[in-house]
């Protein structure tokens, strides 16, 4: 182990992660299991010249993060269920101001209040489609403390690139767990890119990249924001056309790069003829059991969701290998299986794994129920 | 007033003829002027409704965000770059009903930013509806048989929550808007400026209150300076709202929002 | 699943006892050994002032599924602790119990787990350090000289990261009575 290994929690590695990568605002609002990020980010924001402020409910914590990215900082806000529920409207806005933010979800299980200290994969969906209307947002999915450190650094680089809202989407377990982590940097630092000309300036004007500059608050651009329909000069419009380019733009900029945005994690699935897919902190269960099956001669292979949006149906086809079975884990009553259900059609065997009792899927209980389907 | 402080190819503006937000508007940016503020470092922030379209008219930064939330998108980026004025511009229902939680909060913690309320005591953009601000009796489209509720006042509630600088003008007392503008940007704090206008469309027509310019030139009537309102009866005071400076104190304690990164 | 190399602790016993914190302390004791580790806890209301659980995993190789399925070690400094997270033992389980404030329970013998040690931690910390605090060390004690996990100097230096000066001697002591507990049950070889 290097000389920068250290014994962190999950929550723990999100806050330095996002610190290393420059964020330096943060605004929240406390609620199980995520509170240590905010507990953390108020000690260490103001060592870093950072600012912390806890808010007054999760509303607020992600517009006061919207208006800060939108003066020049990297920002990062944490919730979980209950919380992420209120900052859909924010989300929302986030996405069509194209405004840079990182939201952590740490799942527990709901709906609504739950079980606050009991561990879910039940958010999926909200993170992709919690707000309403026609968006697109990155979501990224730790199983481990060492990778909520990385994504953490992941998603505020991503986030400033593509100036689209990531959503960090770890667990109870994963946020609680304490593991040895390495906390050297795995990847450079991105900023957003700043406009250069003044002149003509046009807050919604984009090159090939399709990702327009940031013209920070207060830097002498004059610039406008709206979250109602707008052009290239960020005025407020109703021309059905303009609706439909800016919409198609907010798509591509990412879809334009799903080779950069995309990381699916694969074992062994190129012979498999039962593959896992899963995400988080369920997948931790699926590599045991991988690896027993394989011990006893089962051709079993795994694929994890790293990145769970944007979800590309050719990427998973071809991740997936030649496996006549996928089995797919989750602890919630069947929400990834969805989209592997339309992905594969009946071109092969999609199994779903559900459990909804707040712990986790064990290797054991994987391997007895491969065994009891006769899978 | 500077015409370059206006973004002139997005006029004309979206207001019925009559309203009375182009005024208040334009005292606003009198006081800016007259402030001789860097248009580089003023950013105008809104809500939703007929008073939050105005930001984008002015050649300032400017953000429209979401209803109810523009104080907290200004509170995160006064506090992401100090160095800026922040002021938000809201209305009656923008800020007191679906963004009251946030008004509270953000006079509590005495951030410094200015809130100026566009109140018209009624939603406009959605056709004249009740706000929290809508006097008791008056006809909307939800109280059509007159509001049973009560009103905020506006001033105690801000006042009540903590805020350092808390003022009510009219928009037919331009001067004495300018100058409780100018006050409220330049103190160092929270600071509330509720700006009554006229809404001849919705609350005017269902409560006769005749057309535009009655409406406006009856703020003299029935708003009544502070240092004469002192004068007088409560019984001679019934019916009319008092204008005037209501708080202008010192910042409250060491959480003040522009000392938070020195106390860093 | 079967690894040699891997071992799985789980410490119950009431919120407030700092078994969480000794499982942290083990848990970096074993980093600086060169093993890897995965630690865990119960959260919420249900761990204050409540029953508390605390699991530890220590591996010489990479631990892919993070909680205790089979452990190797429970200790139970409450008889509530026992009774809620005392399942999942089995064969090679070693149990250890506080005598002080618990019997043995009638649901462990021969037959379901690996051995009972049953040892006055909390009356040994109240009576020799004058204080129930040092019962987490005490306990750290006992597991390290009943098993060896990590060497007794390392265990030191890590208890030294989470106590503060003025507290060090007095939990440097804490340990030595819980490798003492071990070592004089060892001598008179009365197990249940």
């Amino acid at each position: 182990m290097s000389e920068a290994t250290v014994l962190m929690q999950g929550n723990e590695a999100v806050a330095e992660g996002a610190i290393a990568a420059g964020v330096r605002f943060y605004a929240g609002y406390p609620i199980t299991p995520s509170s240590e990020i905010a507990e953390i980010m108020a000690r260490r924001m103001p060592q870093v010249g950072g600012t912390f402020i806890q808010m007054e409910d999760e509303i607020a914590s992600v517009t006061a993060i919207i208006g800060a990215s939108m003066a020049g900082k990297k920002v990062l806000t944490a919730t979980s269920g209950p919380g992420f529920s209120l900052m859909q409207e924010g989300l929302g806005y986030a996405c069509m101001v194209e405004a840079p933010i990182v939201i952590l979800d740490s799942m527990r299980y709901g709906p609504s209040t739950g079980m606050p200290t009991k561990v879910s994969q039940m958010d999926l969906m909200q993170t992709r489609w919690g707000t309403h209307g026609d968006h697109w947002i990155i979501v990224l999915s730790p199983s481990s403390v060492q990778e909520s450190y990385h994504l953490a650094i992941r998603a505020v680089n991503l986030a400033e690139k593509y100036r689209n809202p990531v959503i960090l989407l770890s667990d109870e377990t994963v946020s609680h767990l304490r593991e040895p982590i390495d906390t050297a940097l795995p990847e450079p630092i991105i900023d957003r890119r700043l406009p250069a000309q003044k002149t003509g300036y046009q807050p919604f004007k984009t090159d090939a990249t399709l990702v327009p500059t940031i013209a920070n608050l207060g830097t002498g651009f004059r610039t406008t924001y709206t979250g109602l329909v707008h052009g290239e000069s960020g005025f407020q419009t109703a021309n059905g056309h303009v609706a439909e380019t800016l919409v198609q733009r907010m798509r591509d900029k990412l879809f334009n790069n799903l080779d950069d945005i995309i990381r699916l994690e694969t074992d062994h699935s190129d012979d498999a003829d039962i593959l896992f897919m899963s995400f988080g902190i369920t997948a931790r269960g699926v590599t045991e059991a991988v690896e027993t099956l394989r011990s006893r001669g089962r051709k079993a292979g795994s694929l994890r969701f790293i990145t769970l949006f944007p979800f590309d149906d050719d990427r998973v086809r071809q991740a997936a290998g030649p496996a006549k079975t996928i089995v797919v884990p989750e602890l919630n009553s069947g929400q990834l299986v969805l989209l592997l259900k339309r992905v594969f059609g009946d071109t092969r065997r999609i199994v779903p794994l559900n459990k909804v009792n707040g712990d986790l899927i064990s290797p054991a209980e994987m391997l007895t129920f491969v065994r009891e389907e006769n899978l | 007033m500077r015409s370059d402080f206006l973004r002139l190819e997005r006029l004309p503006d979206i207001w019925c003829p009559g309203c009375g937000n182009g005024v208040a508007l334009r005292a606003l940016l009198e006081a800016i002027e007259q402030l001789g503020l860097d248009p580089d470092k003023v950013v105008l922030v809104s809500g939703i409704g007929c008073s939050s379209r105005a930001p984008a008219y002015t050649a300032f930064d400017n953000v429209h965000t979401l209803h109810g939330r523009a104080i907290p998108v200004a509170t995160g980026i006064k506090l992401a770059n100090p160095k800026l004025t922040v002021i938000v511009i809201t209305g009656d229902g923008d800020s007191s009903a679906i963004g009251g939680n946030h008004l509270i909060h953000a006079a509590r913690r005495d951030v410094d930013i200015t809130v100026v309320v566009f109140n018209n005591y009624n939603y406009g953009m959605t056709g004249g509806q009740a706000s929290p601000l809508t006097p008791s009796s008056s006809i909307t489209t939800t109280t059509p048989s007159g509001n049973l509720d009560r009103p905020f006042d506006l001033v105690n509630l801000a006042a009540g929550a903590g805020a350092t600088y808390v003022a009510r003008s009219g928009i037919y007392f331009t001067k004495h808007l300018v100058d409780h503008l100018k006050k409220a940007i330049t103190h160092e704090g929270f600071s509330l400026v509720d700006t009554i206008v006229q809404c001849p469309t919705y609350y005017g027509r269902f409560n006769k209150r005749g057309d535009a310019a009655q409406m406006l030139v009856s703020q003299k009537d029935w708003l009544v300076l502070k240092s004469v309102a002192e004068k007088k009866t409560p019984e001679q005071l019934a019916g009319k709202v008092i204008i005037g400076e209501f708080v202008n104190i010192g910042r409250h304690g060491p959480a003040a929002a522009s000392t938070m990164k020195e106390q860093a | 699943m079967e690894n040699a190399n891997r071992f799985e602790l789980r410490l119950t016993g009431s919120g407030g006892q700092g078994l969480i914190l000794g499982s942290i302390i083990l848990a970096e004791a074993a980093m600086m050994e060169g093993k890897t580790v995965t630690q865990s806890q119960v959260y919420g209301a249900e761990a204050r002032g409540g029953t508390t659980k605390a699991e530890l995993i220590v591996s010489d190789r990479h631990i892919a599924y993070p909680k205790v399925t089979d452990p190797d070690l429970l200790a139970a400094m409450t008889s509530d602790g026992l009774q809620q997270y005392g399942g999942g033992i089995s064969r090679k389980t070693e149990v250890i119990i506080d005598s002080s404030v618990m019997c043995a329970p009638d649901f462990l013998n021969e037959e379901n787990c690996h051995g009972l040690l049953a040892l006055p931690i909390r009356s040994t910390a109240v009576s020799r350090l004058q204080s129930e605090l040092g019962l987490n060390i005490v306990l750290l004690g006992v597991i390290v000289g009943l098993t060896g996990l990590v060497g007794v100097d390392t265990l030191r230096k890590a208890v030294g990261m989470h106590i503060r000066k003025q507290y060090l001697d007095m939990n440097m002591k804490a340990l030595d009575l819980g490798m003492e507990l071990v070592a004089a049950q060892a001598e008179t070889g009365i197990r249940i």
